[in-house]
């Protein structure tokens, strides 16, 4: 039997997070995208993993806007940003 | 004269700070956090002005944010958690001499991580439920998908509805669920934007391995999250 006639919902299933990441070889991809258009299960399946992964890009936890102040940062931390400073204007004399 | 030029006339440093910062940023925008690192880190090593403040800030909310994804927990625990990253960081990158920022990321990333778990294994951030690897995560498998005829596609509920704030809640605690390997690498790959072979170095695991353990977190997290937003459409 050919590939292409055994492949259904399991073979979606296991290379979807491939087929979205268009991590997978041409032909996969094409039998994958065939099937995803006849089979309605599989069809949902791929748009709210989809989301799942756009919601995923998007999500900022509310402690992204906080910055930590400098006078916040530990005496040892502070000493590293220095030690780190001096090494760029290093550089930028070399 | 203008209130404008008048005032640009007695703060010009503040004023040449603000405009160098915003330049400096711009490009910034729509960039994965991996990616916004990246860029600071090749400017400065291209010695523009600026830009050791604008990576400083930059870096201290990608790492607190990285604390926060992965193991909750208070703001506190995370901004300690911060301290210890950043102090590694800048003493590995004068040793690593900016040879390569793709390079000086994925360590960062791995110092992250490794400071997440110590923090864990101190017991500074409040643990997540955590469940076992095959009971957790065959919930979602979707093996049965083909008997599912009734599978909901909830994909069409506009974002502005998903972006709820309590939403998120919903993403961040089903995030928690997962187990923490499996949390790491999709934190890693799915929000912070790295390449899966990147996630795989950071992990210490082969590439088929973070593969795999990727795709059985992404579907563990969209049954999670069907549980919720089936009920949106």
């Amino acid at each position: 039997m050919r590939r292409e006639e055994r492949f259904g919902c399991s073979e979606t299933l296991n290379y979807l997070s491939g087929y979205l990441d268009k991590d997978i070889d041409g032909s996969l991809y094409n039998m994958i995208s065939k099937h995803i258009r006849s089979c309605k299960p599989c069809r949902s399946l791929f748009k709210t993993l989809k989301k799942t992964l756009d919601l995923c890009r998007k999500f900022k936890p509310k402690v992204e806007v906080a910055e930590v102040k400098e006078e916040e940062l530990s005496k040892t931390l502070k000493r590293e940003l220095e030690a780190f400073r001096r090494f760029i204007q290093g550089q930028k004399k070399c | 004269m203008s209130p404008f030029a008048f005032k640009v006339k007695i703060y010009p440093s503040l004023c040449f700070y603000i405009i160098i910062n915003a330049k400096g940023m711009k490009g910034l925008q729509g960039k994965t956090p991996k990616e916004r690192i990246e860029r600071l880190l090749v400017d400065i090593r291209e010695n523009k002005t600026g830009a050791v403040e604008r990576f400083l800030k930059e870096i201290q909310s990608t790492v607190l944010a990285f604390g926060i994804k992965v193991c909750g927990g208070h703001m506190e625990d995370a901004k300690d958690t911060m301290q210890e990253v950043l102090i590694q960081f800048f003493r590995g990158a004068r040793r690593l001499r900016f040879k390569d920022p793709k390079a000086l990321t994925v360590w960062l990333y791995k110092v992250a991580k490794n400071a997440c778990l110590m923090s864990r294994r101190r017991g500074k951030y409040e643990p997540g439920e955590l469940l076992s690897i095959n009971g957790g995560l065959r919930e979602g498998d979707g093996a049965n998908i083909s008997k599912q005829m009734d599978l909901p596609d909830w994909s069409g509920v506009p974002d502005r509805i998903l972006f709820e704030k309590e939403k998120k809640q919903i993403v961040q605690r089903a995030l928690l669920e997962l187990p923490l390997d499996y949390r790491l690498i999709l934190v890693l790959r799915d929000m912070e934007g790295l390449s899966t072979r990147e996630v795989s170095e950071v992990m210490g695991i082969s590439e088929s391995n973070a593969k795999v353990k990727l795709h059985r977190a992404r579907l563990y997290l969209r049954d999670k999250l069907s549980k919720h937003f089936n009920g949106l459409m």
